[in-house]
């Protein structure tokens, strides 16, 4: 039953962007189309060429390089959190798996560093 | 203090040595490419040898004691046992040895099979190693999310491998359509993972029985839940209706890697739906079993159903070898499906052991057919299927093998995918399926008809002029003599069949 809200609420958002649009394509904005109306919108300067262009996506590669050391912090910390209580039961045993933890992603590092995926073309 | 030490680690090592060898084989992979000295050869040789000990290392544990959890985490205080997020079983151990042959297979198929220069051999093979690490923990895990993990981990670097041509537009173009209709199946997957934990409050497996008895009926969102994670693995399997990615994706793949993908992740997902639809297969307290067992068992029905007809009807008008065996493959699914069908009803031993005996009959078939083709054409060529004429002048033995490795994928007597056919119609029948026997049959006559077409391309049309010499590599020769030796063994000697079946049947007894 109380999925009847669920369905209530998908009912509900659906006629308020239905309605929306709908307003806003016959009440507030005639579609009128001309020659200047369909440019692309560069700030009032006339576009240059097709915005089809290809560009360098070099970046992901420092944003894949960013995902590593934010995985890393992300285990490392509860790891720290939990360390003392962790290392009364098990010993040195939770020490190494986080140094093999860490001596694989640092392997990811330099891997991707001698591959050249640091330098910026 | 340090011999106790010593004893802990080995305790989590020895279960997880089949993963420790993949692992090792991909960093050292990476690592002997990253110092530049480009020998391939070592780097191949590194990634086979350690698929072998992964293959030795399963099939030294299943002489263990069995059984092994690992990871296992508090018990819930309202429930008795301790969930563990990871198990070593004979199941998954039989597979492990499967996935670590196929990946050596897939190595030794590919030397020499791309030009290496513009390639990253290194990385070619640490995918390789990459993807087996992942499937044999896939095989393993006991936990919904260890699953997804796994499944991510293996199927990355598959998404990778159809891309590696990356300079040839048809490989990028598979890869990119492998990566979407993946990462869509992996989502769908995931979001069905969040309905069941929502409804069970729990990924383990061994928790969902007790959780089951606590909904009073059947809550809708468990039902959708699994259903998504159903068409998740149904993605990644290509079974109909779900099936629309492989013949593109295999079309545009390099053939090695192709081999590779369409045999191992299929091993992974059927033995995962055993694992989570079937969870107990002999235990009858099962209640998520017992209560759902007729309305799954038709739903795998219809799915193994759809997958035959439309996978071997749409084989038929193909005049492209890659799009046939992709189409082939989609059929042979829907036969594996018959299997797991047949385990959720009485005789669950049996269809289980036949579904898993069938499962390496399939795969080493298809891997060796695969292999068989990619030895008897150029590496530029388009895999139509005029190119295959005079095989049987130009190199009796490729055709010989091309002959055996389809005959068993029909079904034809003599063959191991005869064999394994017959145990599977035979638990379909005692589950209480009888039609679905009569529409497998009926699809195995069908098939013949393109299996038989290829083969009368190679056999009885003339050899075009001016074709090259054929000249079989090393590698690929010992694929071919495994797979086509397999086919023969497991047809021709009943005894050693019927051995392997009854072994594959215990492993699920007692689990």
């Amino acid at each position: 039953m109380e999925y009847a809200y669920v369905a209530l609420f998908l009912l509900g958002g659906l006629a308020f962007v239905g309605a929306t649009l709908t307003l806003n394509r016959f009440v507030t904005s005639p579609h009128r189309p001309s020659a200047s109306k369909l440019l692309a919108y560069e700030c009032g300067e006339p576009p240059i060429g097709e915005a089809w262009v290809q560009y360098n996506a070099r970046y992901y590669l420092f944003a894949m390089m960013f995902v590593l050391f934010d995985v890393e912090a992300a285990f490392v910390i509860p790891w720290a959190v939990g360390f003392k209580t962790m290392s009364l039961d098990l010993g040195i045993l939770p020490l190494l798996e986080m140094l093999i933890f860490l001596s694989l992603l640092a392997l990811a590092l330099v891997y991707a560093w001698r591959k050249g995926a640091l330098e910026w073309v | 203090m340090s011999s106790e030490l010593f004893t802990r680690v080995a305790q989590l090592v020895a279960p997880l040595s089949p993963e420790l060898c993949l692992l090792l084989a991909a960093l050292c992979a990476l690592m002997t490419d990253m110092v530049g000295q480009r020998s391939v050869r070592r780097i191949r040789m590194v990634v086979w040898v350690a698929s072998l000990a992964a293959v030795f290392c399963s099939l030294a544990l299943m002489t263990g004691p069995l059984p092994i959890s690992l990871f296992s985490r508090q018990p819930a205080p309202e429930l008795e046992l301790t969930p563990s997020s990871y198990i070593v079983d004979s199941l998954a151990l039989s597979l492990k040895a499967l996935i670590g042959l196929l990946t050596a297979l897939a190595v030794w198929l590919s030397e020499d099979a791309f030009d290496e220069e513009r390639s990253n051999a290194g990385e070619y093979y640490s995918l390789i190693a990459f993807a087996g690490l992942g499937m044999t923990v896939a095989v393993s895990a006991n936990e919904f999310l260890t699953f997804f993990i796994a499944f991510e981990l293996f199927s990355i670097p598959l998404y990778a491998l159809a891309a590696i041509r990356r300079y040839r537009s048809e490989s990028a173009e598979a890869g990119l359509k492998y990566f979407l209709a993946g990462s869509v199946s992996s989502a769908l997957m995931l979001f069905g993972i969040s309905w069941v934990y929502g409804s069970l409050g729990t990924t383990y497996f061994s928790e969902f029985p007790a959780r089951f008895t606590q909904v009073a009926s059947m809550p809708h969102a468990l039902l959708v839940g699994v259903l998504m994670i159903l068409a998740g693995l149904a993605f990644k399997m290509a079974a109909a209706p779900f099936h629309m990615w492989a013949p593109d994706v295999y079309e545009g793949a390099p053939p090695t890697v192709v081999a590779y993908l369409s045999s191992a992740p299929k091993a992974v997902i059927i033995g995962f739906c055993l694992r989570l639809f079937w969870a107990d297969l002999d235990l009858e307290s099962d209640l998520l079993r017992v209560s759902l067992a007729d309305g799954w068992m038709l739903v795998f029905a219809v799915l193994s159903l759809l997958s035959m007809g439309l996978g071997n009807l749409m084989a038929l008008p193909q005049v492209s070898l890659k799009r046939i065996l992709a189409y082939s493959g989609i059929a042979q699914i829907g036969y594996l499906l018959i299997g797991v069908t047949a385990a959720g009803g009485q005789t669950a031993t049996m269809a289980a052991g036949a579904t898993l005996f069938y499962l390496w009959i399939y795969c080493v078939t298809n891997l060796t057919s695969w292999a068989a083709l990619l030895a008897c054409l150029p590496s530029d060529s388009t895999y139509q299927r005029g190119e295959l004429a005079g095989l049987a002048q130009r190199n009796p033995f490729v055709a010989f093998v091309l002959l055996i490795s389809f005959m068993s994928l029909a079904g034809v007597p003599p063959l191991a995918g005869f064999v394994g056919k017959f145990y599977l119609f035979r638990a379909i029948y005692a589950a209480g399926m009888p039609w679905l026997v009569v529409v497998g049959v009926v699809n195995s006559v069908i098939s013949l008809y393109y299996y038989f077409g290829v083969l009368r391309t190679a056999y009885f049309d003339p050899p075009l002029p001016d074709s090259p010499p054929i000249r079989v590599k090393l590698g690929v020769r010992v694929v071919l003599v495994i797979g086509t030796a397999a086919s023969l063994i497991l047809g021709l000697w009943p005894g050693f069949a019927l051995w392997s079946l009854e072994t594959a049947q215990t492993l699920f007894v007692g689990r």
